[in-house]
């Protein structure tokens, strides 16, 4: 946990001083005829204490990792007699209390955060969006160059319209002679009952082909 | 012709009544199809006579004067060849295409040409009662159908529907 907090907030930093970088380049004017020299020593400053960052993060990390492990062997092998278990209780109930009453804490902590949350992103959202000045960013949107850019003529050959309108209306027909087959259907088996009725026939008529025996 | 059909969905019906006898709206509207498609044969046939007429022997172009008799004749003849062609090939006319309905043999099978003939030669010649004895028949049978051992099925499958296995099989043992 406490590793990745810390590379998180080393990459933090890193975007961060990217985005400095940034805004002070476009606010000065380049000079278009000065050829790129190479980077003196105050440009790598910020690069080296991020490295050396990373460098005692991992070491600490190393000389935590080796601490814990003899820590906890020691623990292990001290508190396994029933005695030192014994007298070990009541400082673990203190512990479990404790454990439990940041438990309750963080919940609450984390339900009021869940709803806050969301509130302020909204507002900061409309907040942006009011102090947006939408009619004058549309205009600056160079439209007219866009569309003299697009090859219409070359997106409308590569677009089969013949085969999309061919498919669409073999489609649709084919669904309607369907409904037309289904009716006649209907038509003839309403048919049949009608005459079989008028001819006092009891028995349904023979379609099948092969009738089963 | 079970009861239990007509109180199916369309395509539930669809479904349950593929390969079985077709009845008579179906086969009236397909006959009725045919002989629309035959007739305008006809006119075009005439038309394509007059316009030759017109350029080889310098004739007015003009319908022949062949009379209800003369046409009639020729009606008659050309939905036999139509009829027949389309029964002994593929089983099926344009109307029956239209409709979906096959002809075939009384056992399933196909039907010969010979079959085919004397078939479309009693059904035009005799067309409404072998049409009519369709809908008093208890197989769905026309007079053409009784005396040349034939019969008439639905043969379509819905669109969207996968078609049943077994139907798939038998039509590549055919």
């Amino acid at each position: 946990m406490l590793s990745h907090g810390v590379h998180v907030g080393l990459g933090a930093l890193g975007l961060a001083r990217h985005a400095l970088g940034a805004v002070i380049a476009r606010t000065t004017t380049p000079s278009a005829t000065r050829p790129p020299s190479p980077p003196s020593t105050a440009d790598i400053l910020p690069g080296a204490v991020v490295g050396f960052g990373i460098l005692v993060e991992r070491r600490v990390r190393a000389v935590g990792g080796a601490i814990g492990n003899g820590a906890s062997g020691v623990a292990r092998a001290v508190g396994t007699p029933d005695v030192v278990q014994r007298a070990l209780r009541p400082v673990e109930d203190v512990l479990w209390n404790w454990n439990e009453i940041a438990r309750r804490e963080q919940a609450r902590n984390r339900a009021e955060a869940s709803a806050v949350v969301p509130t302020l992103v909204q507002q900061v959202a409309e907040n942006v969006v009011g102090q947006l000045d939408f009619e004058r960013l549309v205009r600056r949107i160079p439209v007219a160059d866009i569309v003299a850019e697009v090859d219409v003529e070359a997106v409308v050959a590569r677009i089969d319209l013949g085969g999309v309108i061919r498919e669409s209306t073999v489609s649709l027909g084919g669904e309607a002679v369907d409904g037309l087959r289904a009716q006649g259907m209907a038509l003839d088996v309403w048919s049949a009952r009608v005459v079989d009725r008028l001819l006092f026939r009891k028995r349904p008529r023979q379609v099948e082909l092969h009738p089963a025996p | 012709m079970s009861a239990h059909a007509t109180r199916m969905t369309g395509r539930e019906r669809a479904h349950a009544l593929q390969d079985t006898r077709a009845g008579f709206v179906s086969r009236v509207v397909a006959a009725g199809v045919d002989v629309v498609i035959v007739f305008a044969l006809l006119l075009v046939a005439e038309a394509g006579f007059a316009a030759v007429r017109f350029a080889i022997a310098d004739q007015p172009f003009e319908y022949p004067k062949l009379g209800s008799a003369g046409n009639s004749s020729l009606l008659f003849v050309l939905l036999v060849i139509v009829l027949t062609l389309a029964w002994s090939s593929s089983g099926r006319t344009l109307g029956n295409n239209l409709v979906g309905l096959r002809v075939v043999r009384e056992n399933g099978g196909e039907v010969s040409w010979r079959r085919a003939l004397a078939r479309a030669l009693i059904v035009v010649a005799f067309h409404v009662v072998a049409m009519g004895w369709i809908l008093v028949s208890k197989k769905n049978a026309g007079i053409h159908d009784l005396v040349c051992r034939t019969t008439v099925v639905y043969d379509w499958r819905a669109r969207r529907e996968p078609a049943a296995p077994a139907r798939h099989d038998s039509r590549q043992a055919r």
